[in-house]
């Protein structure tokens, strides 16, 4: 955005990205906008974002915008919380809009992949982490956000350009709803 | 000890850290616990697929550094063809590595560590972060976008794309570099070694005023591990898997092949990360480091003039012949930034990444290929399995941060110790557990680089009983 409409810093637009079954790289290749990122910065808060601030789990935000699969069960709490906490969700790349790489995995079994790969692929010693460990169950399948919550805004691309992800956000802002066209569409 | 764990399902995210602190019958500390909640499965639905589609598949791992498994899988695919790539290739492919290895670490200190060393670990964390370090010291911050940039740029320039590129293929790379990108890199990289080497300066300034809670509570003894070339100096895509114990003298040495001859994995039941060990040594006294700590550590020198010179005035500020502050590996961390823009430097004047040859052409000849390369955050291993027909059996990778399990569990473990006492879990344990974590710069879940505040819980727990729980 121009100059001429930054805000001041409490009346800055608001935006939560989080990241579901992912890699993180949507985020990385966000952080491609350089210095562009100080300029956005005077008219965008990030209240969650793993790279930029402090996370804080999901808070309000006029855009929650999501990278990754849904592929636990925590993954879809978190994309709950985003739908109730903020005005307009985006899948952001092509694992939230389009389920992506890791929904190879959805032929095998979830809780044999997973005596596979810590009990097969270890020493004789080692324990199966399924039963026990305080983590989020798999999911049968891995499955895009829109399986489970509205989704308003899809950015597909592995990952979406950096200029694009800025174009979308300003155009939302703006109340327009965000087009990509030509060259900018990413196709992997 | 009681198995019983206890977790916060509202407060949790993805890759959340999560720490159990078992207590004895006396109320001390007998077992601490650092889980990793996050399991995606890329061994197993790799399995069936043509062993060609690796690198791009396994990138996708990891969106902070897909080179290095790209790079990984390329190199096993080389074995599996039984092919030995150009010369043009494989210093393409070091150029690459190096662009991957320099974004990567200039990501780790300058957006995700610097809110924490130039602001203070107690500051705001409203503030706590990249803007903060905007505000505080526009300059550092800035020239931290440039040195990412410019790592993300010589990746641009080999692959198209600065995320998940599309370069490394079994028997060398797609193509050779533009040899304009290639001049505009080398103009770009004019000033980053200055800046690279005065923020050296302003850590060694901001260690020097830092308190000895704060700089030494995760010190402690473990092995070392990372590449070396022939005459033992840094070496990040290609060499000779070397460990060296807590004195800094030699164990290991062993092509990177025999990697399972000396390094067993162990895998416990209350987390998805499993543990490496040492095999000499046993699980309970095998752990070692890697990654920028871990690799200065294990070489004798590093063949750049600049680097060299900071890596000497590093080993001249060490108290013995190592250094065993996990701190440190922030000043180990910037040595590298410097050692890869001058390599950068070195390979793009050489006529080969612009004239030679990219690739030769592949089929498989065995079933069974190794890869090893120094990721940014250490030593990074793909093994394949295929048969006749090139179709993936079996695969095992063994990630960087998994090495430094056992090491980040025990740093979580020496501060418990430290700093617990009783049923009560002290006011700022959150702060002391995540600063030993952090230091590793660990991708929990490839995803976990929260800045300012990690979320974190601390259990403390005795016979199963949930004596106290904090978290953020």
């Amino acid at each position: 955005m121009s100059q001429a409409t930054a805000q001041t810093e409490d009346d800055r637009a608001t935006v939560a990205t989080v990241c579901l079954g992912g890699c993180s790289g949507c985020h990385m290749e966000f952080l491609n906008i350089d210095h562009d990122l100080v300029d956005l910065l005077e008219d965008v808060k990030f209240e969650a974002s793993h790279m930029i601030v402090d996370e804080k789990g999901v808070p309000e935000a006029d855009i929650g915008i999501a990278e990754g699969v849904v592929t636990n069960e925590e993954n879809i709490e978190v994309a709950e919380e985003l739908r109730e906490n903020c005005d307009t969700v985006v899948a952001w790349g092509d694992c939230a809009a389009l389920r992506g790489i890791m929904s190879l995995r959805n032929d095998d079994d979830p809780d044999e992949m997973i005596d596979e790969v810590y009990l097969d692929k270890a020493d004789e010693e080692s324990e199966s982490p399924r039963d026990d460990v305080p983590v989020p169950a798999l999911l049968e399948d891995a499955r895009p956000l829109d399986e489970y919550i509205d989704v308003d805004v899809y950015i597909p691309g592995c990952p979406p350009d950096a200029e694009v992800m800025a174009h979308g956000i300003e155009a939302l802002l703006d109340g327009e709803q965000p087009e990509i066209v030509d060259e900018k569409l990413q196709y992997d | 000890m009681s198995k019983k764990q206890v977790i916060d399902p509202v407060t949790r995210v993805e890759g959340h850290g999560k720490i159990t602190i078992e207590l004895d019958d006396d109320g001390q500390v007998e077992d601490t616990q650092f889980h990793v909640t996050e399991f995606r499965g890329f061994e197993e639905f790799v399995e069936g697929r043509p062993v060609w589609e690796m690198p791009e598949i396994t990138a996708r791992i990891c969106g902070i550094c897909p080179v290095s498994h790209q790079l990984a899988a390329a190199k096993a695919l080389d074995e599996i063809a039984d092919v030995e790539i150009p010369e043009g290739a494989y210093k393409l492919r070091e150029l690459l590595h190096m662009g991957q290895v320099l974004q990567s670490h200039a990501l780790s200190f300058f957006y995700l560590s610097s809110p924490d060393l130039v602001l203070g670990y107690d500051a705001d964390p409203e503030k706590r972060n990249i803007e903060g370090v905007l505000d505080e010291n526009p300059q550092l911050a800035e020239r931290g976008i440039d040195l990412r940039s410019f790592g993300q740029d010589v990746i641009a320039a080999l692959g198209d794309k600065k995320v998940h590129p599309d370069f490394a293929i079994g028997g060398g790379v797609t193509n050779t570099l533009d040899r304009e990108a290639g001049e505009a890199l080398l103009e770009q990289s004019e000033d980053l070694d200055t800046y690279v080497r005065e923020t050296i300066d302003l850590l060694r300034e901001i260690f020097a005023e830092m308190d000895d809670d704060t700089l030494d509570y995760a010190t402690y003894e473990t092995g070392y591990m990372g590449l070396v070339d022939s005459d033992g100096g840094l070496e990040h895509y290609d060499g000779d898997i070397r460990l060296v114990d807590e004195q800094g003298d030699l164990l290991e040495e062993i092509d990177d092949g025999e990697y399972a001859d000396i390094i067993g994995e162990r895998s416990k039941e209350w987390s998805y990360l499993k543990f490496p060990y040492y095999r000499e040594r046993g699980f309970e006294n095998g752990q070692y480091r890697v990654g920028p700590l871990g690799r200065l550590n294990a070489v004798e020198q590093l063949d750049t003039p600049q680097a060299n010179e900071e890596f000497e005035r590093y080993m001249d500020a060490a108290d013995g012949p190592v250094h065993e502050r996990s701190t440190y590996y922030h000043w180990a961390r910037l040595i590298e930034i410097l050692y890869c823009i001058e390599r950068i430097r070195e390979l793009l004047e050489d006529d080969d990444v612009y004239e030679g040859i990219p690739n030769v052409p592949t089929k498989p000849e065995k079933t069974n290929g190794v890869g090893v390369i120094e990721a940014p955050r250490g030593t990074l291993i793909h093994e394949y399995d295929v048969d006749d027909n090139g179709t993936v059996t079996n695969a095992d990778f063994i990630v960087a941060t998994t090495h430094n399990n056992g090491a980040m569990n025990k740093g979580v473990r020496t501060a418990a110790e430290r700093f617990v006492d009783g049923p009560e879990i002290p006011e700022d344990i959150l702060n002391k557990m995540e600063s030993v974590i952090r230091c590793y710069d660990p991708c929990l879940s490839c995803s976990t680089h929260a800045i300012g505040d990690m979320p974190l819980e601390v259990t403390l727990e005795q016979d199963g009983q949930v004596l106290d729980e904090v978290s953020r």
